[in-house]
């Protein structure tokens, strides 16, 4: 009696064809890539060209990786850092992220050069000042006393 | 390793808390896309990217400098979100097959309020219900899948810095990133 489970020889051919077609396939990932050897990456494309099943496969296959690389970057919240310094600040027990004068944000060095504005402009106003109590006149000869005796009545 | 991010990682390494907030600037976006695209859910992520931050800062001194630092933070964002994933299967005593399609409403539901180019409002919708399909279809990769289609695919690494994040050969990585991609391509043929 014939072995009915074995393959025709059209089967055999049929399955082969199936097996060369999910090998092929196997090589889109790559393909798309263009990591494939120069040889396989032409033999695929052609395939791909003249043949309408790969056509159809491959296009299924580049329309998934379109969407994939068309998807939203998710961005963290506005206040994000914000949230993560006051956690490490409160697990800490207050040894970081510990809020300071003038706030967190202020860089030290734009710290020191408004200390240094405002030590140019106290020092200006002192010098400019008709009242202020370092006024220094160099331009001005000094003034001699005037004669006591103009003022004070001689008696 | 540039210049810059070698004496950033030497000031964390000093604890100089704005070298610190600066780390979080560069690359809070990143870490909160995968925890997102890994967890599918917008306050597990933010948590999660949260304990990334607070490990990195807790542990930079065993961060030895033989990868770039955005590659240990992956590993982190990876780590933490794997392990999210274990304790809420766990908590709601649910199969992880019924927890990846709960992730996967949550994301797609979440990920159509995200920001995007200006388009045609016909395109834009379809480009969102595209997306959301999309979502859910990541969602029921198993994770090993998943986090390679979010590396390579979404985040667009380079197969060097896979490698280092998920310790697996290049090879691997190629082989089941394609089925994992075979296995979307399916799925949203399956939708669409």
């Amino acid at each position: 009696m014939a072995d009915d489970t074995k393959d025709t020889p059209e089967e055999t051919e049929g399955g082969e064809a199936q097996s060369e077609f999910d090998a092929n396939v196997e090589l889109f990932s790559e393909y798309y890539e263009e990591s494939l050897p120069a040889e396989k990456q032409a033999e695929i494309k052609k395939l791909i060209a003249d043949d309408e099943r790969y056509a159809k496969a491959y296009a299924d296959f580049e329309k998934t990786m379109e969407l994939l690389s068309g998807m939203h970057k998710m961005s963290a919240p506005m206040d994000f850092d914000k949230k993560v310094e006051d956690t490490i600040h409160r697990r800490s027990d207050g040894r970081f992220f510990g809020r300071k004068a003038f706030g967190d944000r202020i860089p030290y060095e734009i710290l020191a050069v408004i200390v240094m504005l405002l030590a140019g402009f106290i020092y200006w106003m002192g010098r400019t000042s008709g009242t202020g109590g370092h006024r220094l006149n160099h331009d001005e000869a000094p003034q001699e006393d005037k004669d006591p005796g103009e003022v004070v009545p001689k008696l | 390793m540039t210049r810059a991010e070698r004496r950033l990682i030497r000031r964390l390494k000093d604890r100089d808390e704005r070298a610190f907030t600066e780390l979080i600037e560069l690359q809070g976006d990143r870490v909160f896309n995968v925890c997102f695209r890994l967890l599918g859910n917008r306050e597990e992520a933010e948590d999660m990217a949260q304990e990334v931050f607070i490990n990195a800062f807790k542990y930079i001194d065993s961060f030895a400098g033989d990868s770039k630092l955005s590659t240990w933070l992956y590993i982190i964002a990876k780590n933490v979100s794997k392990n999210r994933i274990k304790r809420l299967v766990v908590r709601h005593d649910r199969s992880k097959a019924e927890f990846d399609e709960q992730i996967g409403r949550n994301a797609a539901a979440a990920a159509v309020t995200a920001p995007s180019q200006p388009k045609r409002p016909d395109e834009h919708v379809e480009g969102l219900e595209l997306e959301k399909i999309m979502q859910q279809a990541i969602a029921e990769l198993d994770e090993d899948h998943r986090i390679l289609i979010v590396l390579r695919d979404i985040e667009e690494l380079s197969y060097e810095e896979i490698a280092a994040i998920t310790e697996l050969a290049e090879g691997t990585i190629k082989s089941r990133l394609h089925r994992a991609r075979l296995a979307l391509r399916k799925m949203m043929m399956k939708r669409m």
